[in-house]
């Protein structure tokens, strides 16, 4: 039992079976009392992976709510200080936690000689769970107080419950604080069309989750990313290719999945992903890829850059306004991905293709848009040869570029290898193209009455077909 | 200072600096960024003219698609920061 | 509850489909029986990801499902699967008694003795041997090599469950022809890759032509692993639980692998593994009370009757077979059938 509980990971029937119990206790209690059982939810959802996590947090919304009320009631220049204040003491929390390898300290390693277990020790300083996550939520909190566009919270339960909430806990989305807020506050009804449409995101966030990406993750022959140069161009695209349909429906499973337990709450969560298989420019991606962490980037990287940088010359063709704001906004997100020097190199590359359309629109006479299937296919191709440095270190990287330009037979074509992944793909697209009309998974629900009854009992199917063998493999998203 | 003066301006700007097309025949309700006559990142410099011409700060979360894609939603932001 | 309005009718599409589901689970169930999905679909999963396992046991429970009886089965690593000839063995035991036996090969690539006991008691829990024998190596003994064998057996939920760990997928694999029709396709397109072995219907295999790997870096390989190797406690734990498994009505037979020539000559240090393997050997084996055949006292097999330096070609195999026959004939009495 104690094992069915620990590690609540999103896809475990341990998670559903925890979500059932708060659903429960949640709607009986009055409506006064349920944010305090989400946020007590939330603690016990991180206790379930170690309790120095739900510590963590704790002390990280105490400080977080004073900081806050501090920026708050102080005028410029002790202002100015309380945020910097607040926001080196959340960065440096991260890069503790996220960067350091904790294990290398002293007062560590002496424990470890000391005999102290360190399987338990290992735990405790692990990375807490969603820190990368809710130090962003933070972060922008405390500068939407600064700059005054939200008041200032003095409750300290809808303080925490903004950090630690615990479907969106693990991996986002980045939820702001003003729009968090007004959903605690405001009246909560969950009536027949609002847990359609919950249990359809955890539906399709499932099958995203263990149908699509589990399945991807199982057939990827190891070699071709441990040693790229053993395979030629045609395995190495085909796979790359697999590779991002699968962390795709591995994110975007999860946010859906996340999204959907929130419903059940009546509270809605910002969409993270909106069909990005389907973007038309590199700044189209990152509009609907991973969106809670684009919309955090440019509102309090991008933009400010790109303000401060206009306000000295405010021509929008002199080259360094184009530029420096995506390359220092994409840099930051790679810095946010990985302590690694490839998630840098990662970062300067998506900044530089985005630099380099920005230039080319701005010489561009009233842009007309390109060819829509073109544009798609291009911009696809591009994102899949840049984003190669995410997966693999810089030497790998290196050897898995040199490997396009190594014409040779399809090594890993065989039916048991590509069958599946083949399914799963045309599957992922499948429910795309199903999504784009409305951008969301109700799509479906237009569909005819025997399609969907079609549809879901096959996917309930696959679902139990897929969690037989395997446990489902932890989302990539949740490392970051 | 009036919505339409703010608009002739602002339509002004955007086909001189954004658009690179004096002549665009920009219309008040027409999309810019869902259209992809313009994108996001152009609105950082929709944000600093209005500074500059018009002393209005509209803060970075309010320069998004759904709050500044035509002529008509930008002009009536910074009118409403104007009177404010 | 005032927050909660939730009307009926509600879920009408969920609970059709779930319904469809059930018929159509249903409908692959009844299919599954029949002798129809026997020839249509030939492989069948219980969870495991090892290659020879699903079949052997398949070969298995066609034997005893067709009336068949089988007393004896052998198991082991590769070497058992390729160098094992059970109608060999069968005959010879029967020119030296007048006595009939059946006999079956288990062998799997890659089996140590850690997994050796536990798919032993499973054996004779669902096929009633009254003789297990069981041939093992110095080999089997260390660490570093095929672990990966013992986990994918030993993880499925089949094998789990039939040693009392309760599991829905154990159930599944042991009770539902359907669930094991099902992910006998997964496994056969899988076969497909990984170009397995043919599988008699007595579970022996046979290894066909040259071996591509030259002399002489299989000699480098096998020397190397076995300087490094130690006979660990754990795999004579595995053995030790095998043979307390011996009894009146099971019998526990252990056979040494036989050694390539190739390897008495060998580095000093690999030519001492012997002698110490085979007193442990002995020393287990007469604690137990279980009869032991030292195969390099027994036949000298020269190399031409070896495919590479683990395994027995076929002529080998014959060798082999006809001397544990002659073995068995001395230690072992068939059960007179009831």
């Amino acid at each position: 039992m104690t094992d069915f509980f620990s590690n609540l990971s999103i896809t475990t029937l341990g998670f559903f079976a925890f979500v059932l119990i708060t659903f429960g206790i949640y709607y009986l209690v009055p409506r006064k009392a349920q944010n305090l059982v989400l946020l007590l939810a939330s603690l016990v959802f991180c206790i379930t992976w170690n309790w120095t996590f739900a510590l963590i947090l704790v002390v990280f919304s105490i400080i977080n709510y004073f900081l806050a009320l501090q920026i708050d009631s102080s005028q410029d220049k002790a202002r100015l200080r309380w945020l910097w204040t607040g926001i080196v003491l959340n960065v440096s929390a991260l890069l503790f936690y996220k960067y350091f390898d904790q294990s290398q300290v002293i007062f560590f390693k002496a424990l470890f000689r000391l005999g102290v277990t360190p399987t338990q020790l290992e735990l405790s300083i692990l990375q807490p769970i969603g820190i990368s996550f809710y130090v962003l939520q933070a972060i922008s909190y405390l500068v939407d107080i600064f700059r005054k566009q939200i008041a200032v919270n003095r409750n300290f339960l809808e303080v925490s419950l903004y950090l630690a909430y615990f479907p969106k806990l693990l991996a986002g989305p980045i939820e702001r604080a003003q729009n968090f807020f007004d959903q605690l506050r405001a009246d909560r009804v969950l009536d027949n069309q609002q847990l359609t449409d919950s249990l359809l995101k955890i539906f399709v966030g499932l099958s995203r989750k263990i149908i699509i990406s589990d399945t991807i993750l199982q057939t990827i022959p190891r070699g071709v990313f441990a040693n790229p140069s053993a395979y030629s161009i045609m395995d190495l695209v085909f796979w790359w290719f697999a590779f991002g349909v699968m962390v795709y429906n591995d994110f975007a499973g999860y946010t859906s999945i996340a999204r959907g337990v929130s419903g059940l709450f009546g509270i809605q969560l910002s969409p993270n992903f909106e069909q990005p298989f389907f973007s038309t420019s590199f700044l189209d991606f990152w509009n609907r890829w991973h969106m809670s962490l684009s919309n955090w980037l440019r509102d309090y990287i991008y933009l400010p850059v790109s303000r401060a940088m206009l306000r000295r010359n405010p021509s929008g063709r002199y080259l360094p306004n184009l530029i420096v704001p995506p390359l220092v906004t994409m840099l930051v997100s790679g810095i946010w991905h990985g302590a690694a020097i490839h998630f840098i190199l990662w970062g300067l590359l998506n900044g530089a293709v985005q630099a380099w359309e920005r230039v080319q629109k701005s010489r561009r006479k009233s842009a007309a848009p390109p060819l829509t299937k073109w544009a798609i296919i291009g911009t696809i191709f591009v994102l899949l040869i840049i984003n190669v440095p995410f997966k693999l270190d810089i030497a790998g990287a290196l050897a898995f570029w040199s490997g396009l330009f190594r014409w040779g037979p399809f090594q890993t074509f065989t039916l048991a290898t590509t069958l599946k992944p083949f399914f799963v793909i045309a599957l992922s697209f499948y429910l795309d193209v199903k999504q784009l009309p409305e951008r969301d998974e109700r799509g479906l629900l237009r569909l005819p009455k025997a399609t969907q009854i079609f549809l879901l009992a096959a996917g309930l199917f696959l679902l139990f077909l897929a969690t037989r063998q395997q446990i489902a493999a932890p989302f990539i998203y949740q490392e970051f | 200072m009036d919505q339409n003066e703010i608009k002739a301006k602002l339509r002004k700007f955007i086909c001189n600096e954004i658009l690179n097309n004096a002549e665009y025949p920009l219309k008040d309700d027409e999309a810019l960024i869902t259209s992809g006559l313009m994108d996001s990142f152009s609105l950082a410099q929709v944000g600093v003219f209005a500074e500059l011409e018009f002393n209005v700060y509209i803060p970075d979360p309010e320069l998004t698609v759904d709050r500044m894609n035509t002529l008509d939603d930008m002009s009536a932001r910074i009118l409403e920061k104007m009177q404010a | 509850m005032k927050s909660l309005k939730i009307t009926a009718p509600f879920g009408e599409i969920f609970l059709r489909s779930v319904l469809y589901l059930l018929l159509f689970c249903a409908a692959l169930e009844l299919f599954a029986r029949t002798p129809a999905a026997h020839i249509f679909f030939p492989r069948e999963s219980y969870g495991t990801s090892h290659p020879h396992f699903e079949v052997q046991l398949r070969r298995l429970r066609d034997r005893i499902a067709a009336g068949e009886q089988v007393d004896c089965i052998f198991i082991g690593n590769s070497q058992v699967l390729y160098g094992l000839q059970p109608s060999v063995v069968e005959d010879a035991y029967h020119e030296q008694t007048g006595k009939t036996i059946h006999c079956q090969n288990f062998g799997l690539g890659g089996l140590t003795p850690l997994t050796a006991g536990p798919l032993t008691r499973v054996l004779i829990k669902n096929f009633h041997p009254s003789l297990i024998v069981f041939e093992t190596g110095v080999l089997d003994y260390s660490t570093s090599n095929m672990e990966g064998t013992d986990v994918s057996i030993m993880s499925s939920p089949w094998m789990k469950y039939q040693l009392g760990v309760f599991s829905v997928d154990g159930w599944l694999y042991e009770h539902s022809n359907g669930f094991r029709l099902i992910f006998g396709i997964d496994r056969a397109i899988k076969a497909i890759e990984e170009n397995d072995t043919e599988i008699e219907a007595d579970g022996h295999s046979t290894l066909m032509g040259q071996t591509e790997t030259p002399m002489e870096d299989q000699l480098k390989h096998f020397e190397a692993s076995l300087e490094a190797l130690q006979i660990t406690e754990r795999h004579v734990g595995g053995l030790k639980k095998l043979l307390s498994i011996h009894s009146k009505q099971v019998q526990i037979i252990v056979i040494e692998t036989p050694t390539h020539p190739v390897f008495y000559a060998s580095k000093r240090k690999v030519r001492n593994l012997y002698p110490d393997f085979e007193k442990m050997l002995v020393f287990q084996t007469s604690q137990a009370g279980v009869p032991l055949w030292l195969s390099r006292e027994a036949l000298d097999l020269p190399a031409e009757t070896w495919h590479d330096l683990a395994h027995l070609n076929e002529d080998g195999a014959v060798l082999l077979s006809r001397q544990l026959g002659q073995f068995l004939a001395t230690v072992y009495t068939p059960p007179t059938s009831p």
